[in-house]
């Protein structure tokens, strides 16, 4: 029941409506932070889900000839665990933090267009639940998370030479599950794009937004121009599967790398749309904690945008071993090696901006630095692979299962966490313990190294990734053992990360509103914020606009020229 | 008409509201159209790998999901 007070010593009472109950509050909800945080909560849920399968992937290869999945629950499994960690962990896990911080980030109210918001979170839960759900038909996709063709055909060949390769639902899943959650990521992308550009409080041009807010932005812009490819891909592989077209069947006049060009053209950029986001996090984590404004921020805004460029020049480096033309081949090289520098560049002033700060190593510190060294393995091995017959060399073996997943792990995750520990206390009103959070990042920095790093010799010695089982006789048995054992570890610092989130939320130190002594809008709010962020719109005067309020004799404005 | 015009012309700009009169306007957006089309698409997936009657469920779920959307006051 609600009571509402109308007059002296009258009021009124009446039943609850839906909206006013708690379950109701979040299942109507359209503020940018509920639906944030509903974004972080059903991602970190798919993690716990993408995490399991990696230990069942682990597990079963931990020796030869292993036994705990059949050939068919392996392939399941590991399809299962990369769409999982991809499409329904990283992306709702950054649509979240953006959802939360960006408007916030840039004075404004909530995002441009609240339902489509959170119209956006319904339909990655219901896209992600259609997927899982496949594993209760016993028909989880299973042709891999690019699930190539024709392996993702019912059938291939003609007349006596068809061959059957997937004829359950099992890639039907796959492609309605991707059409979903793409139809959901754009719904997110348009609302970035405009609330960005026409909500920023007066005064934030745009070359004073914060770095994580730049990167958002870009990231929205390639998922706009990236999605309609695969979307296309899915559309002609379920017409190719149930109204009989051929599109990618060589025996009827189809090309099975039209599927490789089309899916790459999305899923090199989409590398970007996992990394980019990371990258303005890290961007604005590391100044709060070396008590320095980013070094070049031009440079590492910009760097964002031309990689974003290059991101749609690579794709065929994922495809140097269909027998490309020499001189595709050598583009899509140098293209790659390209990419690089705007990487490095980012890199490079990152590294500029811890030095000669006054470095607080807190735990959102530690997993910023972490991302750095483990983000540069994954990136240089990645130029390694752009060299041409290197990659003809280890292209499907499990050097690249390490390179994907020190960038992906290394680089992403270890951004994810540094944000969590950064910004949960906005969120929550209450700090993260502190010491939990530095034992989680000790064990997760040792846990991902033993993982990912013997599979670059896995890889070297020809190890080939989805296989579902391997010979004793390989010389693989150690280093497979230790990557299991690194899993385990990792998993033990997820279980230190949950054990840390729950006793915060029932007893945690009290965080105040501006614990970091921070530099953006965000943190001039309270802990956690109004329904409706600012009660007065700040103006904003230079890049860091809650360090000026805080230090008006020396504010930036009265120094810099932006 | 007249008189929505000139309540919108006595309200104070968005910007210097009151916190009870922001907390009040924040809560009157809600709606649960966003989740009920989301739901409508999830039944429309599920009836396209189980059966037609899901599928021709879903799609009326869908168009009045799309319609309870538009004509919402806001």
């Amino acid at each position: 029941m609600a009571t509402r007070t109308i007059g002296e010593g009258v009021s009124l009472t009446r039943r609850k409506s839906f909206s006013e109950t708690y379950i109701g509050g979040w299942i109507m909800t359209i503020d940018h932070k509920k639906i944030g945080i509903m974004y972080m909560i059903t991602a970190f849920f798919f993690f716990l889900i993408g995490g399991t399968e990696a230990l069942l992937v682990r597990t079963q290869l931990a020796v030869p000839d292993g036994k705990v999945l059949t050939a068919e629950i392996y392939n399941q499994v590991f399809t299962m665990h990369g769409t999982t960690m991809i499409f329904l962990f990283v992306m709702p896990m950054l649509t979240g933090f953006g959802n939360y911080v960006v408007p916030l980030m840039i004075g404004a109210r909530d995002m441009a267009f609240p339902r489509l918001n959170a119209f956006g979170y319904w339909v990655v839960l219901f896209g992600g639940m259609f997927l899982s759900i496949s594993f209760l038909f016993g028909q989880a996709p299973n042709a891999g998370w690019f699930n190539y063709a024709p392996l993702n055909e019912l059938t291939t060949g003609c007349g006596a030479t068809a061959v059957t390769c997937t004829p359950g639902l099992n890639t039907d899943f796959w492609a309605l599950g991707i059409l979903m959650l793409g139809v959901s990521s754009i719904a997110g992308s348009l609302n970035f794009v405009v609330t960005i550009l026409r909500l920023r409080a007066p005064g934030m041009t745009i070359n004073r937004m914060p770095l994580f807010t730049w990167m958002v932005l870009v990231t929205s812009f390639l998922l706009l121009f990236a999605l309609p490819s695969v979307t296309a891909a899915s559309i002609l592989l379920l017409l190719d599967r149930h109204i009989g077209t051929h599109f990618f069947q060589a025996g009827a006049g189809g090309d099975p790398l039209l599927w490789q060009h089309l899916f790459w053209s999305f899923g090199h950029p989409e590398v970007y749309i996992l990394i980019l986001p990371a990258f303005g996090m890290i961007s604005d984590i590391l100044p709060v904690f070396s008590r320095k404004p980013i070094f070049g921020y031009t440079f590492v805004a910009w760097s964002g945008v031309a990689i974003g460029f290059l991101s749609f020049t690579v794709w065929a480096h994922h495809m140097f071993a269909v027998g490309l033309p020499l001189v595709a081949q050598a583009f899509f090289a140098t293209s790659t090696t390209l990419i690089a520098i705007p990487t490095a560049v980012k890199v490079f002033n990152w590294i500029a901006t811890i030095y000669g700060g006054k470095v607080r190593f807190t735990a959102s510190m530690l997993f910023a630095v972490g991302f750095i060294a483990m983000f540069l393995i994954g990136g240089l091995n990645g130029v390694a692979l752009a060299v041409v017959p290197f990659d003809y060399q280890v292209t499907d073996t499990y050097f690249v299962v390490s390179h994907l997943h020190y960038v992906l792990f290394g680089g992403t995750v270890f951004a994810v966490f540094g944000g969590i520990f950064y910004w949960f206390p906005k969120m929550s009103g209450r700090l993260l313990n502190e010491r939990l959070g530095k034992a989680q990042f000790w064990l997760m920095l040792i846990g991902v190294n033993l993982t990912f790093f013997p599979m670059h010799i896995l890889g070297l010695l020809g190890m080939p990734r989805r296989v579902y089982t391997y010979a004793g006789n390989l010389g693989w048995n150690d280093l497979n053992l230790m990557a299991t054992i690194g899993a385990f570890i990792i998993a033990v610092s997820i279980m230190l990360f949950l054990w840390n989130f729950v006793i915060t939320l029932r007893s945690g130190e009290k965080a105040g509103d501006d614990p970091w002594d921070a530099f953006t809008l965000e943190w001039d709010t309270s802990s956690p914020p109004k329904p409706y962020n600012f009660e007065v719109v700040p103006t904003v005067r230079s890049r860091r606009p809650f360090y000026d309020k805080k230090n008006p004799e020396i504010a930036d404005w009265k120094t810099a020229t932006h | 008409m007249s008189d929505n015009s000139s309540q919108r012309k006595k309200l104070p700009k968005r910007d210097r509201l009151t916190s009870e009169q922001m907390a009040q306007a924040v809560d009157a957006k809600k709606s649960y159209w966003p989740f009920a089309l989301s739901f409508a698409i999830l039944i429309v997936m599920i009836g396209i790998v189980t059966h037609p009657i899901v599928l021709g469920i879903g799609i009326v779920l869908i168009i009045v999901a799309i319609i309870g959307w538009g004509l919402e006051y806001h």
